[in-house]
């Protein structure tokens, strides 16, 4: 359909407004053009998803761009044409998570205008936040590896500029490196299994037929390697086997847990959080939930690797226990946040890992708009209480209604009304392995366990949350006029409850919405799981539970102490951040140290033998410093470079002389 | 006969020649001089870039196989052997020769800053340039290595004459090195020339196969001649002393052309006229890939001299294309000048900046600078794009280049080409860092004062991340180009 090419524009309009910002003059006029241009970019994603949805079943609509071609002459070693393009999928995935992502980007653009105003950096955290959502609506819009390596790597970019936005300050510059550092790690992993995929389906897609208007069969594209993947496992790709899709798997695994943040990668969305709550709410709604959307695009290859899908729900589970029970030790706000959207995440990787890949992409999807939500509220609690720790907070609940109450909507949602957990468990108990049978009782059985474990968690921290923030009073502490504690302005409600209901809505729409995303030519049938209702129920409720025993208000005071046992402590101070820099930075400075000490001491004289050997030979040189002695050289040159050119003139016949 | 070769690399030369009469007594006079220079360079930039290369763009995306533009003269040696005065730019030179006269362009826009002996300079910096484009064009080996001598002089007094403290120890380390290059190439081309029985030196005479012993020691030599000049590990120390002594502009046209020289030449002469040596010692060169990677990478981290890091970054980056010349492969090789182009450009703009911010702090002390962003933000802009640029971000010169690189040399040497696609971690580590310590933190007391860049400045580095920019976003027009000129190597390398 010729409405679908108008996908093209929702990456590109935020990239417009970006760059018609830097000819505005005026910093507000310019944030305020970046807005616009992501209203209209989230109004043409949602129109599509609604042309969309009218036909699900259809197949996807893909226009592409060669970006470089080349046709390699060793036919041994690269069986295929070398294209790379790049361009547009619209399909009911790419369709619904581009409406997403660009209405987050929009709330938490809208959201900045207000909670940014006046701040260094103002402006460009409009025109980076642009070029943020560039990367991710165009990685979600991908028709195939390159283009999503292209906008993965972009985001990567973007998102460092963002992070570094309070540069003056030197632990935010190394935070953003930091960032940096971990992201490029996961950017690296992506780029092995593009290439991987290309040698080993290369051959098989040179010998399908080439798409309508297309010369070749592009190999990248998700399409061929779904088809390719299948035909691994007849046997019928040479030189591809299920030893070659494990390896793919595996660094495709190791590029979503990285841009996910799952545990031990989780810094730098850590790190993020040191940022302003508007790049911090980017880095958590759009940024981290492209892991999931990556392993759901390559879905055909874990399906099929041996043994990749189990160790990825089971890695997804571990990273959710681990992080939720970190974030429940927290008084950060900031990082508590970080806890809950890595944890939510981690979910569903475990859903995608045991064979839930409609539930996994439900957790994605919803994730989305609750970290939107979610991240925004805390935004406004510490523009509030001016400060991060929750214990300094408390009595949100009178003072700061309209804000407690999205934080509590939020709560509810995370607790399991969000269906997070039960989807994870449905998957966990259903177990039906995507290359066929069910996975095994032992692997079942783990996940299970750790995801009972790391719903209860979860749970137990939107609880901690909302009962420390909301319930008793102000606390009050020097220099903080408890009294005057208020909801902030308009223009920073309103983004949190559009973001509230967009989260509500989220979550209704995406339980039909499970129907609406396909894996291969047809959706997962998701039967109701009474088990995992009652499971999750429970789970809800041990969490909310233990969450009141031990943060109602009237029982806060004696909570404090019980709240750090040795164990999550250590584990909190394991998973530290300066910590796990320092020990990998230390052994690189001290390489460092010996590479360098070499080059000066034995490589360097070395070279001093070859280079003073040439410098007594040379020495008269040092006279032509002189101005005169250079002059002479000078003209000596000029001499020698015009006879070379009166001969080379002659020789070739432009002169009287007349050289056969 | 078409002239467009010749022109590209004999006008420097004669501006030189008028740039030498030329007085330079006042400010005035020596405006006149660089004014003179800076209308040499750009004709040659112009002549490269409308007709060379738009030229085979325009055939290269016409479907039909761009061929190489071939200057045909005669002879101007002919003892023993005759020697032609050749020229030729296929799809690998065009590319570099944009390159060449970009940074010189700016080099010679640079000698604003200089004001003593601007005459001289301009003139030694126009014959350097002449030298270059015409080892870049020369298609016979004779004329190559007589190329390559002429680089000698010129480069040995802009770094002597116009560098900083300790600039003679570096072009000492400099002549000493370069003339045994110039010495091991005229031993490589006499092995040619002998070995292989032929009456000519031209490049594109049929090549008879050498015997093993002359096969094994022309490709040896060969890739030590230009290993040196590609500054790979271990014969990278030299390069570090002169792109930290040598003045900002002749620092840039080190790291941005005569590192690039080495590479292609060992494409040019080490894998065309050695194929099966080449082959056969592929191992070896990936291995110092790994390890030249790393050690750049690294050793990148300890330097505190700005200068110093970015030489080691050199390194680094010289590995990869080192990587692709082991890989042996179309599309490594593709890559490999592609990102010639892109570290020719980056490096050349991260050395003009931090020749900018040493001015400003009159430090060369990482360690000293610190909280300049606040002062000096666009100046900060232009090093994260070069930064961005050589970590290779996409819509920059250096994506397609690395993607390529990897993507060529992946089937040919698995394991090293993960060694050194993980040593970009450590490199983008290297650089963040450094912007850190030098752009960001708080604002310093002393540099209250330091101004932003300025109109000399961005006329400089405009330029450069225009190329960086048209390479990053329209590598696809110059890809086929390139593969034309890389058919060759691949087919010598299929047959040999």
């Amino acid at each position: 359909m010729a409405i679908y090419n108008a996908a093209w524009a929702i990456p590109l309009l935020p990239l417009l407004g970006a760059l018609l910002s830097f000819g505005v003059e005026s910093q507000r006029r310019a944030a305020q053009m970046c807005v616009v241009f992501s209203g209209l970019s989230f109004m043409v994603a949602a129109i599509l998803l609604a042309v969309r949805a009218t036909h699900a079943s259809a197949g996807p609509f893909v226009s592409l761009v060669t970006f470089f071609s080349m046709l390699p002459p060793e036919g041994t070693i690269f069986t295929s044409q070398f294209q790379a393009q790049v361009g547009i999928q619209v399909d009911a995935l790419s369709a619904s998570f581009a409406a997403a992502i660009a209405f987050a980007t929009l709330l938490v653009q809208a959201y900045a205008l207000t909670a940014m105003r006046g701040e260094a950096g103002f402006r460009r955290f409009f025109w980076a936040s642009s070029l943020l959502a560039v990367g991710t609506i165009g990685f979600v819009l991908s028709p195939n590896l390159f283009d999503s390596l292209i906008m993965w790597m972009g985001a990567t970019a973007g998102l460092y500029l963002l992070v570094s936005l309070g540069w003056q300050r030197s632990d935010n510059a190394l935070r953003a490196m930091r960032v940096m550092v971990v992201l490029t790690a996961g950017d690296i992993a992506l780029t092995l299994g593009v290439l991987f995929s290309w040698i080993k389906f290369g051959a098989f897609s040179s010998l399908l037929a080439a798409p309508v208007g297309q010369t070749i069969a592009d190999p990248f594209s998700f399409n061929v390697i779904s088809q390719a993947v299948v035909s691994t496992t007849h046997g019928s790709v040479a030189g591809a086997g299920p030893r070659a899709l494990a390896v793919m798997g595996i660094v495709f695994v190791v590029a979503a847990l990285v841009r996910s943040a799952q545990f031990p990668f989780h810094l730098w969305l850590s790190d993020a959080a040191g940022a302003a709550i508007p790049v911090l709410a980017l880095a958590a709604a759009t940024v981290a939930p492209l892991g999931l959307f990556l392993l759901a695009r390559v879905y055909p290859v874990l399906a099929h690797a041996p043994r990749v899908l189990p160790v990825l729900a089971l890695v997804g589970a571990v990273s959710a226990v681990l992080t939720a029970a970190v974030g429940v030790t927290h008084r950060n706000v900031r990082s508590i946040a970080v806890c809950a959207v890595v944890s939510e995440l981690g979910l569903g990787l475990a859903a995608l890992g045991m064979g839930g890949y409609s539930p996994g992409l439900f957790i994605a999807f919803t994730s989305v708009l609750m970290s939107t939500l979610l991240i925004l509220v805390i935004g406004n609690l510490i523009r509030v209480y001016r400060t991060d720790d929750i214990f300094e907070m408390g009595g949100a609940w009178p003072k700061v209604r309209a804000t407690s109450t999205a934080l509590g909507a939020w709560a509810l949602l995370a607790c399991g009304l969000g269906l997070s957990s039960y989807f994870a468990l449905s998957a966990a108990f259903s177990g039906a392995d995507p290359a066929g049978g069910r996975f095994s009782a032992p692997e079942r059985g783990a996940v299970t366990v750790a995801l009972v474990i790391a719903a209860t968690l979860g749970a137990l921290l939107a609880g901690r949350l909302l009962l420390t923030i909301a319930g008793g009073a102000v606390v009050r502490r020097r220099g903080f006029q408890h009294d005057r504690v208020a909801d902030p302005e308009p223009g920073l409600r309103r983004p949190v409850w559009l973001a509230l209901v967009a989260a509500v809505v989220a979550v209704v729409i995406g339980v039909p919405g499970l129907q609406f995303v396909f894996y291969g030519n047809r959706h997962q049938v998701i039967g109701f799981s009474v088990v995992a209702a009652l499971v999750a129920l429970l789970t809800l409720a041990c969490g909310v539970g233990v969450a009141v025993l031990l943060y109602a208000p009237a029982r806060r005071a004696t909570a404090r102490p019980w709240m750090a046992p040795w164990a999550l402590r250590a584990l909190e101070e394991g998973l530290y951040v300066e910590w796990v820099t320092q020990s990998a930075m230390q052994p690189l400075l001290v390489v460092a140290s010996r590479v360098s000490s070499f080059d000066d001491q034995v490589t360097a004289s070395l070279a001093a033998s070859v280079g003073e050997s040439a410098d007594l030979a040379a020495g008269r040189v040092a006279t032509l410093e002189k101005t005169r002695s250079a002059r002479y050289l000078a003209g000596g040159l000029i001499v020698i470079a015009v006879l070379t050119l009166l001969s080379v003139l002659a020789a070739t016949g432009h002169l009287w002389v007349h050289v056969a | 006969m078409s002239v467009i070769l010749s022109a590209i690399v004999w006008t420097p030369t004669l501006f030189a020649v008028i740039a030498l009469f030329l007085p330079e007594r006042d400010e005035e006079e020596r405006g006149r001089v660089r004014t003179i220079a800076v209308v040499g360079a750009g004709i040659s930039f112009l002549v490269t870039t409308l007709f060379a290369v738009l030229g085979q763009i325009v055939l290269a995306a016409g479907g039909g196989l761009a061929g190489a533009y071939q200057e045909n003269h005669a002879w101007f040696w002919n003892f023993l052997f005759r020697a032609y005065y050749d020229l030729t730019a296929d799809g690998m030179t065009l590319p570099l020769l944009v390159v060449t006269t970009t940074v010189f362009g700016c080099a010679i826009f640079h000698s604003w800053k200089i004001h003593e002996r601007v005459r001289l300079y301009v003139i030694l910096v126009l014959l350097l340039e002449t030298a270059v484009n015409g080892v870049l064009c020369s298609a016979d080996f004779v004329l190559f290595a007589v190329f390559w001598g002429l680089l000698l002089v010129p480069m040995y007094l802009l770094i002597r004459v116009w560098g900083g403290p300790g600039a003679r120890r570096a072009s000492a380390w400099f002549a000493g090195f370069h003339t045994l290059s110039f010495v091991m190439i005229v031993a490589t081309v006499a092995i040619i020339i002998v070995a292989a029985g032929n009456s000519s030196s031209a490049m594109t005479a049929d090549l008879k196969t050498f015997s093993v012993a002359a096969e094994t020691a022309g490709f040896w030599l060969s890739f030590a001649a230009f290993g040196i000049a590609m500054a790979i590990f271990p014969l990278h120390t030299w390069m570090v002393e002169a792109q930290s002594k040598a003045s900002p502009g002749v620092a840039a046209i080190l790291s941005g052309t005569m590192l690039m020289l080495g590479a292609y030449g060992m494409m040019r002469i080490s894998l065309v006229v050695f194929p099966s040596a080449a082959h056969y010692y592929s191992f070896a060169i990936t291995g110092l890939a790994v390890v030249g990677a790393f050690w750049g990478s690294i050793g990148a981290v300890r330097q505190d001299e700005l200068r110093r890091f970015i030489a080691y970054m050199n390194v680094a980056q010289m590995s990869m294309v080192l990587l692709a010349i082991g890989a042996q492969t179309s599309v490594a090789l593709v890559g490999a000048i592609l990102l010639l182009a892109a570290h020719g450009f980056a490096s050349a703009m991260l050395t003009l900046v931090s020749g900018a911010v040493e001015e400003r702090t009159r430090t060369t002390s990482i360690r000293a600078m610190g909280g300049l962003v606040a002062q000096a933000p666009r100046l900060a802009g232009f090093w994260l794009v070069a930064a961005f640029s050589v970590i290779g971000f996409p819509a920059l010169a250096g994506f397609t280049a690395d993607f390529m690189v990897f993507a060529g040399s992946f089937p040919a040497h698995r394991i090293a080409t993960v060694l050194v696609m993980a040593s970009v971690i450590i490199t983008t580590g290297g650089l963040l860092w450094v912007a850190n310590r030098v752009f960001f933190g708080p604002p310093r007391d002393q540099f209250v004062r330091v101004p932003d860049v300025s109109f000399l400045d961005l006329t400089v580095l405009i330029p450069l991340v225009g190329a960086v920019l048209l390479f990053g976003i329209r590598a696809g027009a110059i890809v086929p180009v390139i593969s034309n000129g890389v058919l060759e190597i691949t087919t010598r390398i299929a047959s040999g």
